[in-house]
């Protein structure tokens, strides 16, 4: 037979190859996987692989407990959607240490819905610590609800989350205002996505305010509108 | 067909057509069951008849090795325009969505059969692709290296599709048996089925179709079903007239058809593999036909299809073990694991097909045929990655033994179909996240042209 490329004693095989076989000829010279890597190959030759950096940007004082720990918003900008972020409520509270800040982070999901409405409960708090210079935060592994995931609305999200960046305190002086950088991981729920490339903003809430302007990156781009 | 007359001379004329040819690239929904050419239909004598109508087995007599291919020339083109829901052009790109997008492609089907008789027993085996497509699309020079996007060059209806497969492989079992001198002869299948999916398409995590987050999803998912056929054959004259039926049941029989596989995802620069389930239901089809030949060396034919693609709701892409339970909104229910999902909303089509043969000597046969397909995709839901049309289709063919018992035939079968624009109408922008993609509104034109070449052994 003209399409039998492959032969084996396996009944279940041998049908199976021969299938394989077929399958190239009615697909009319289709090959999807050559079409799905050439797009990679593509890629990378317009894009900068890796883009990192931070929210600070050369050397820069760690601000004082008192002035870092409070309520903020944090938005995460995934890579693959960047104008669609998940949205956070922040709690921090913070301790001085020797040479910089031990600090534990809760976080709340915001609804995507109206990026204003918490929703599910708070996350386990999150230990971390920072120092000098620029930092990695692993938040761990992190499971979201559905009502906050802004790509399948409803569908709940696992994945990790690593957040880079400088923590400066305001050159006047005071509470740390906003703070910003590039995030990496890899979601896992509802489907394997990778967060190489992402972006995170850390803006102060005030108490009694409204919650401050959603923004997505260091140059404080807006997200799409809702 | 194993007729010896002594001379007649016939110009075919007549005519009949076909049931639903869907061309290997998709008409009547995505079936593909044209193997046998003009003499596959529900009361063929040839190995066909294990999938068309086992109880036409009992037609044949002697042992038959049989073997069809299907060589298929295909054009087709979709032109899309700006639509209210397409992401504003990106500069530099304004025309990476719009515009006309163009394929030329050949595919090959083979379909090998088998008969015998054990007495009154007819037997047949075969292995043939009823439901399948193939297609890969051209690209655009005007975005070939272009320095910022790197997904316009494949084409206006990347969205749906670049390159990709859908086709589900039967090995077939049938037996037929008469009923005495009643005339009536019934016949039962079984198919093991292997079902495949294999394709790439443009995509954003958002589903819509901006092209500055552009990235790629890679879908290949496989699997096993089975599924059975009955049918009926009766020749009320005998070798003057018969009349078939037959029902090919659904894969799975009651649907449910679960591939499994990978979903790759390239939305970055970097590949995501997630472990995935493909959900989607294959038609039932009844089959009804009738041959008759007034004398020895003229037959009529006259057969046709009803296809129930209104199985086919929608293709769902969920993680692996979890089920796509959608909302009629096209949302996740629920529960409900659904990461990706196109609606179809098929409606039920059929084919209609009138053919003629005509003998010349005892040996060559001329043979032709005319045939109508209805369409099973709505404007709401067509899209490039299947298309599908009101179709008329002319035939001609011949069929010559060469030796003893050894038969060569040739048939070529011309598909019209009647170009579609449903701008506006386009569902998918409209739905809901995971069901959600870019608008596929548009016009569409396919010219399909097949090749039927088919050896038979009968001794």
């Amino acid at each position: 037979m003209p399409w039998c490329v492959n032969c084996t004693r396996r009944p279940v095989a041998s049908f199976a190859a021969r299938a394989a076989a077929l399958v190239v000829l009615i697909g009319g010279c289709a090959d999807p996987q050559a079409a799905f890597d050439d797009f990679g190959e593509r890629y990378a030759r317009t894009h900068d692989a890796g883009a990192g950096g931070s929210g600070g940007g050369g050397p820069c004082a760690l601000p004082g407990a008192s002035d870092f720990q409070g309520r903020y918003l944090l938005v995460i900008s995934p890579a693959f959607s960047p104008k669609t972020p998940i949205l956070f409520l922040d709690d921090i509270t913070a301790t001085d240490s020797g040479s910089g800040l031990d600090a534990i982070m809760t976080l709340t999901a915001l609804s995507a819905a109206d990026r204003e409405t918490p929703v599910g409960s708070a996350l386990a708090p999150i230990d971390l610590s920072f120092g000098a210079g620029t930092f990695a935060a692993d938040l761990g592994v992190l499971h979201i609800v559905g009502e906050a995931d802004p790509v399948i609305p409803g569908a709940a999200i696992d994945g990790s989350l690593v957040l880079h960046g400088q923590l400066c305190a305001p050159d006047a002086g005071g509470a740390l205002e906003f703070s910003c950088g590039t995030a990496s991981g890899q979601v896992t729920v509802p489907a394997e996505l990778g967060l190489d490339g992402s972006t995170w903003t850390l803006s102060r809430v005030t108490d009694g305010d409204p919650l401050p302007e959603v923004v997505i990156d260091c140059a404080k781009n807006p997200p799409s509108p809702l | 067909v194993i007729v010896r007359a002594r001379s007649f001379f016939w110009l075919p004329t007549a005519a009949t057509a076909v049931l639903g040819f869907a061309s290997v690239a998709h008409a009547s929904g995505f079936a593909t069951a044209r193997f046998g050419g003009e003499h596959g239909h529900p009361t063929t004598d040839n190995p066909t008849a294990v999938y068309y109508n086992p109880a036409a087995l009992t037609a044949s007599q002697g042992t038959h090795l049989y073997a069809d291919g299907m060589f298929v020339l295909r054009r087709a083109s979709y032109t899309h325009e700006p639509a209210p829901t397409d992401v504003p052009p990106a500069a530099g790109a304004e025309r990476a969505n719009t515009g006309e997008a163009t394929l030329t492609n050949v595919a090959a089907v083979p379909m090998f059969g088998a008969s015998t008789r054990l007495g009154d027993l007819a037997l047949g085996l075969g292995v043939f692709v009823p439901f399948g497509g193939g297609e890969t699309w051209d690209t655009r020079s005007e975005f070939t290296d272009h320095p910022s996007y790197p997904g316009p060059v494949d084409g206006v209806q990347r969205w749906y599709t670049i390159s990709g497969t859908i086709q589900s492989i039967y090995a077939t079992l049938a037996a037929a048996y008469p009923l005495g001198e009643s005339g009536l002869s019934l016949g039962v299948s079984g198919n093991l089925i292997y079902s495949l999916v294999d394709t790439t398409n443009a995509r954003t995590a958002l589903g819509n179709d901006d092209v500055g987050i552009e990235g790629r999803s890679h879908l290949k998912v496989s699997g096993w079903q089975a599924s059975f056929g009955v049918g009926v054959l009766y020749e009320p004259v005998k070798n003057t007239l018969w009349l078939g039926a037959s029902y090919q049941a659904r894969p799975n029989v009651a649907g449910g058809m679960v591939l499994s596989g990978d979903l790759e995802d390239n939305f970055t620069g970097s590949v995501d593999v997630t472990s995935v389930d493909f959900h989607q239901d294959l038609p039932d089809v009844i089959r009804l036909g009738a041959r008759y030949r007034p004398e020895p060396r003229l037959e009529l034919r006259l057969f046709g299809d009803y296809t129930r693609w209104s199985s086919l709701d929608d293709q769902c892409v969920a993680r692996r073990g979890e089920p796509c339970t959608l909302n009629p909104d096209g949302s996740n229910a629920p529960g409900s694991g659904a990461i990706q999902s196109v609606p179809r909303h098929w409606n039920d089509a059929f084919g209609v097909r009138a053919g003629v043969s005509g003998w010349l000597g005892s040996r060559l046969e001329l043979m032709s045929g005319l045939g109508y397909d209805s369409n099973a995709i709505p404007d709401s839901t067509l899209e490039p990655s299947f298309m599908d049309y009101d179709d008329f289709s002319a035939a001609v063919g011949a069929r010559y033994e060469v030796a003893s018992g050894f038969f060569l035939g040739a048939c070529y079968t011309e598909f019209y179909n009647l170009p579609r624009d449903n701008s506006g109408s386009s569902v998918h922008p409209h739905e809901q996240a995971p069901s959600n993609g870019p608008d596929a509104g548009g016009r569409y034109t396919e010219w399909v042209g097949l090749l039927n070449l088919d050896a038979e052994l009968v001794f």
